[in-house]
Formats: structure tokens, sequence, C-alpha cells
């Protein structure tokens, strides 16, 4: 069981900031908010097809999301664009039965991961290195 | 000294093999793959596995997978690795003679903090991605046929 930890630090802080703010990283790049239709698209897209069709997604080694990890991103997703979270993130199956969504900023990367049981683990990187878990 | 037991040399490139299916890359053959591509699954006892290019064609390393499925190849080189500090052994099979390990990355740790590190520089080490290819096996581990070299 990890600890408790605090997130801190720029990724936070951009992660944070409304939709009516561009999110500047290093000064250089300019991301624009998603829309509420680029939202959609994740639960139209990969969730729904990750859904209907497990055995599609099953290989060697590799588990499709189970329906529980399905309903709890379907659910993070709309959490996060009623929250209006200003960077879609990049969405990929765990290949354990879960579902892992990754924001890259700069150096920094910040994943979320639920499991094939619906639980949320939180990791951000440092470049390749493990920083924060919770 | 048998058939896929000599050592690794630097400059060979090894094979990640990642169904198309996963997310884990997306886009053209320089397109960013995922960190999850390198996580060992619950088989990897011993460590997570690559096969060794010199071995067998892309094509053939592609179909050691699933018939009616496709996947891409992530291509690594020995020398970026070892650069790394991450090990790659050779570990011949019966009918794999280019299979080949990378001991850090196992079943047994592959949720800690390290490995999933490694993962993450293992996917920046990645030089370019092939394919998609068709698998062609009909069960796991049944090896492809067609496309596989001769030993060296």
């Amino acid at each position: 069981m990890v600890e408790t930890a605090t997130l801190s630090g720029s990724v936070v802080g951009a992660l944070q900031r409304g939709p009516e703010e561009s999110v500047t990283l290093s000064g250089r790049l300019v991301l624009p908010a998603p829309s509420p239709e680029e939202w959609d698209r994740l639960i139209d897209g990969p969730l729904i097809d990750w859904g209907r069709e497990p055995e599609r997604y099953s290989d060697d080694g590799v588990e499709p999301p189970t329906a529980r990890a399905i309903r709890r991103a379907s659910g993070l997703v709309k959490d996060l664009r009623r929250a209006q979270w200003p960077l879609l993130p990049r969405l990929v199956m765990s290949g354990e039965g879960g579902i892992v969504f990754d924001w890259a900023l700069g150096n920094m990367t910040l994943s979320m991961e639920i499991s094939g049981e619906g639980e949320l683990e939180l990791l951000l990187f440092d470049g390749c290195r493990v920083v924060q878990r919770f | 000294m048998g058939v896929g037991e000599e050592e690794i040399a630097d400059d060979e490139l090894l094979y990640r093999r990642i169904s198309e299916n996963t997310r884990w890359h997306q886009g053209d053959a320089n397109a960013p793959v995922h960190r999850k591509a390198f996580q060992p699954n619950k088989g990897d006892l011993e460590g997570l596995s690559v096969s060794r290019a010199k071995y067998e064609t892309p094509e053939a390393a592609a179909g050691r997978g699933r018939r009616g499925k496709s996947y891409y190849l992530a291509v690594l080189k020995a020398s970026d690795l070892r650069a790394a500090d991450i090990a790659v052994a050779p570990k011949p099979q019966e009918a794999d003679p280019g299979h080949a390990e990378l001991p850090a990355l196992r079943s047994d740790n592959r949720k800690s903090n390290e490995v999933q590190g490694l993962m993450m520089q293992i996917a920046r080490l990645v030089v370019r991605v092939e394919g998609p290819f068709p698998g062609a096996a009909d069960e796991a581990g049944d090896a492809a046929q067609g496309g596989v070299k001769g030993p060296p």
C-alpha cells in the first residue's frame, strides 16, 4: 500500500487552471483547452470499444479493460470535463484489466491508473523517475 | 555453445512486440511508445521478453502473435539499453533461438517504482517502430514459421 501524498509543482498547477486560460509550458508551448466534444470522444471511442468487444482486445499477456475499470474511467472523464481540466490525457489500456490516463508536461508525466478492480492509483514521473505515488 | 546462446553484441537490434489494439503505439514510426508496452506480464518470471533482430525478420517476430491480430515492433538497440544500465541476456528457446530477456523487469517486481521508471526509460530508447504486421500463431507460443532467418 502506498502512502498518501500531496502533489505539488508545476504539473498540478497547470492541470488545475480553468479552460478559459491556455496552459503555457516553459514559456514556449501553448495548449488550447479541450472542448466538451473532445472529452466525449474519449468515451465514444476507446472506452465504448473496449466495453463492447473485450475479446477483441485480449491477447497473450494482455487482459482487456474490465467493465468495472471502464465504468470508473468513464466517470473520471466526465468529472474531468465537468471540472474543466485543461488537458486531454493519453488513454491506453494497462494490459492487466485496467486503464491508464497520462498527461505529459515537459519532463513531467502524471499518470492515473484505474485497476481492473476499479481502484485508482496516481504516479508522478520526473523524467524516468517516480517522484510521487499514491 | 548452442544457437542463440552467444552474447548479444552492442550493435544488435531487439524487437518488443506490441499488440496494435492496446493503443501503446499510435501514429507513424516515430510516434512515442507508451511505457506499458514494456511492463512485464505475469508470465515474465525471469525477465521481459524481446527478440534478437538478427535471428528473424520483423514479419516473423510479429508473426509470433496471435492469428487475426496485428502487431507493431518497437526496435531497441542493445548498446542504448546497456548505456542506461539495463542488462539484456540471450535466452534461446527451442522454437525461438533469438529470444532474449531484460532480467531487471520481471512479473514479481513489475509494480515497483524502479521498474515503472525503467519502463519509462526503455520507452524513450525506442529507435523506431515497425509494422503493423499480422500475427500468425494459432495459440500462445506457437511460433510463426515463415521468414525465420538461419543462424548467423
